[in-house]
């Protein structure tokens, strides 16, 4: 009762000296999230990915498309002259005739291809996809390829659109006003992207998923081959088209879909069950847990330092030394938990964002502040514990 | 047998670098209702004296037995109760909560004796009105003067209607006026209510004041064995 008022009393009269106080935990608490984080990602947004993709959106378009990677870099002088140069940072395609070597083998001459790859929001000058350039959502999509464009977002665009894939949508670019009058195109979402993680920039597109931060447009008009630049144009990626599979029934493209993702999940439990995966994490992890305990040992010290002349008093009048005890342990343990909060949304949102540019899987950062919180608030509760039996 | 009695007490501090002998088959013994002033240079354990009484301090060896009871005998919660309930304490340095306003200053005791909200801010309203700071229950030590504040460390010693109030240097930062009138409210309370007092000074004016009234004044130096 009286340890709430005066906490309570500390904060209100104290608001920016509290904060100041604890304000080293932040960092470290920052760095050692920022470890597991780096470690486990991209394990878990894989296995969260591959969980929820489905393919059969696939299997019922006349094209199937497995798996498109990107290359997430600047393109250089030999693809750089194959896009669009009205919009470089757009990384744009242009409908003139491309081929491209693709694992040695040269791909069909595409010239009847419309393909416009639009790079991620940041890099988009004038030309930026977002929910402005989506004048409206029209009829969902009927199934058949009807030679609309197809269109791959990011999951956050999907939500900021309130679309689905399968969903027809109208975009306006400036760019596009060579093949529209108006600089608007129809195009069906016809998935989202796969999550960056691993800074290779590997993003595969035509996967539906749910998670990912990358916004991508990418339409294909009429002609079933496209490419994506990259960097290196040797590291193009294949996309896989096979025209043979495009009758599939809806339970024979569930089928295949149940196979990819049991093949996928299983590579990557394999991973997960390596001595040296293993290892690493539980290293980490006691790291952590070192570090976190190295903090509260030393917020102990301050907070035993700043309060200890109204300790005193509150014993002088008759507090007991478990309630002095509890004081202390309390606000320790309340300036941890704001570290603990204040660490994950500087980890997800600048840390990941503007640092790491790593995609940041919520799930997993709330799944380790929560060990952090369960471990600090164990580690408060055993040494008071500790102390009482000792009677310090 | 006395409200308060020491039966050989002795109390050594131990410090990593030396150890400070205070006390030595210390006997001493106060009755219900004394004004006992200690007075003595500085270092010689007075405050100490005060420390063994309220319980916050545990002898070497001996007894101290106050209303019949023995207080090393206590358990720590016993203690912490009898230092609640039947212990004012008011110090040279006010040592009021800074973090709380005027009234939360006067209700900790009353607080952590577990008293009831409603009763407790009967009592905390009536304390103020004695001490003359009602209108001032919600500003904070801060912007009270030293008077004041030491009003208020009065008011929270005797919240709880203590029997023994334990004053160590309590006009130390208050000017005469101040001090005159704080002694005379710890005096009142000795006589009205007959509760028992030990007062720490070096204060000439407390000397005389209570010299006067007869009461009882023990030289440090006659008990300690600091020398
Ligand atoms: N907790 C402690 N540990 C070690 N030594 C202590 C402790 N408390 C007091 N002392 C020492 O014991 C001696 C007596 O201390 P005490 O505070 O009782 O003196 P005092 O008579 O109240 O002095 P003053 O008039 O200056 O307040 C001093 O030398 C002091 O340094
Ligand atoms: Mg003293």
């Amino acid at each position: 009762m009286i340890s709430v008022k005066y906490i309570l009393a500390l904060w209100k009269r104290k608001t920016l000296g509290q904060i100041i106080g604890f304000a080293y935990m932040v960092p470290l608490l920052l760095f050692v999230l920022c470890l597991l984080m780096t470690l486990l990602l991209p394990l878990t947004s894989d296995m969260i990915f591959y969980g929820n993709a489905s393919y059969e959106y696939c299997y019922k378009m006349p094209c199937n498309i497995f798996s498109v990677y990107d290359r997430k870099t600047v393109p250089n002088e030999t693809a750089y002259s194959l896009l669009h140069d009205k919009d470089r940072n757009a990384l744009l395609y242009s409908d003139s005739a491309v081929v491209y070597t693709v694992n040695d083998k040269a791909m069909p001459d595409t010239s009847e291809l419309r393909l416009y790859v639009a790079r991620k929001d940041a890099d988009l000058s004038g030309t930026i996809f977002t929910e402005e350039n989506f004048t409206g959502k029209g009829t969902p999509y009927s199934n058949k390829y009807d030679g609309t464009s197809q269109l791959y977002v990011t999951h956050n665009t999907l939500k900021h659109l309130n679309a689905d894939v399968g969903d027809t949508v109208i975009t306006e670019y400036d760019s596009f006003a060579h093949i529209s009058e108006d600089h608007a195109i129809r195009s069906v979402i016809a998935g989202t992207l796969k999550p960056e993680y691993d800074g290779s920039n590997n993003r595969s597109l035509a996967e539906y998923d749910k998670y990912s931060d990358f916004s991508a447009l990418l339409t294909v008009d009429e002609e079933l081959f496209f490419e994506i630049a990259g960097n290196d144009l040797s590291e193009i990626m294949t996309v896989v088209f096979s025209d043979e599979k495009s009758d599939f029934t809806d339970g024979e493209a569930q089928n295949i879909t149940e196979e990819i993702r049991t093949d996928k999940m299983e590579t990557l439990e394999n991973t997960l069950r390596e001595r040296r995966f293993v290892t690493k994490v539980v290293l980490r992890f006691a790291f952590s847990i070192l570090v976190m305990a190295a903090a509260l040992e030393m917020e102990y010290g301050f907070t035993r330092r700043r309060c200890e002349h109204d300790m005193t008093v509150f014993s002088m009048l008759g507090m007991r030394r478990s309630s002095v005890r509890r004081t202390i342990a309390v606000q320790v343990l309340i300036r941890f938990l704001i570290s603990v909060a204040a660490a994950v949304l500087l980890c997800r949102y600048v840390y990941f964002r503007f640092i790491s540019d790593m995609y940041c899987e919520p799930l997993l950062l709330l799944f380790i502040a929560a060990s952090f919180v369960i471990a600090g608030t164990a580690y408060t509760v055993i040494r008071s514990l500790i102390k009482s039996l000792k009677g310090v | 047998m006395s409200f308060i009695n020491f039966e050989n007490i002795s109390l050594t501090y131990r410090t990593k670098t030396q150890t400070i002998p205070i006390f030595d088959d210390l006997n001493l013994s106060i009755d219900k209702g004394e004004f006992v002033t200690v007075y003595g240079p500085s270092g010689k354990g007075k405050s100490t004296l005060l420390n063994l009484v309220s319980g916050f301090l545990r002898p070497d060896s001996g007894k101290i037995f106050v209303d019949g009871s023995d207080l090393c005998a206590l358990s720590e919660n016993e203690v912490c109760a009898y230092r609640n309930k039947r212990i004012g304490y008011i110090f040279q340095q006010f040592n009021l909560i800074y973090q709380f306003n005027v009234r939360d200053n006067v209700a900790v005791p009353l607080l952590l004796s577990g008293m009831k909200k409603y009763d407790i801010e009967r009592r905390v309203d009536e304390l103020l009105d004695m001490i003359g700071l009602s209108n001032r229950k919600n500003e904070y030590p801060r912007t009270l003067s030293g008077g004041e504040q030491q009003r208020v460390a009065f008011a929270r010693a005797v919240a709880n209607d203590p029997d023994i109030i334990l004053a160590d240097e309590p006009t130390g930062n208050l000017d005469s006026a101040n001090g005159r009138k704080l002694i005379k409210l710890i005096k009142d309370l000795n006589t009205d209510k007959n509760i028992t007092v030990l007062c720490v000074t070096h204060d000439a004016r407390i000397l005389e004041q209570s010299g006067s009234g007869g009461s009882r004044m023990i030289d440090i130096e006659t008990i300690t064995m600091q020398s």
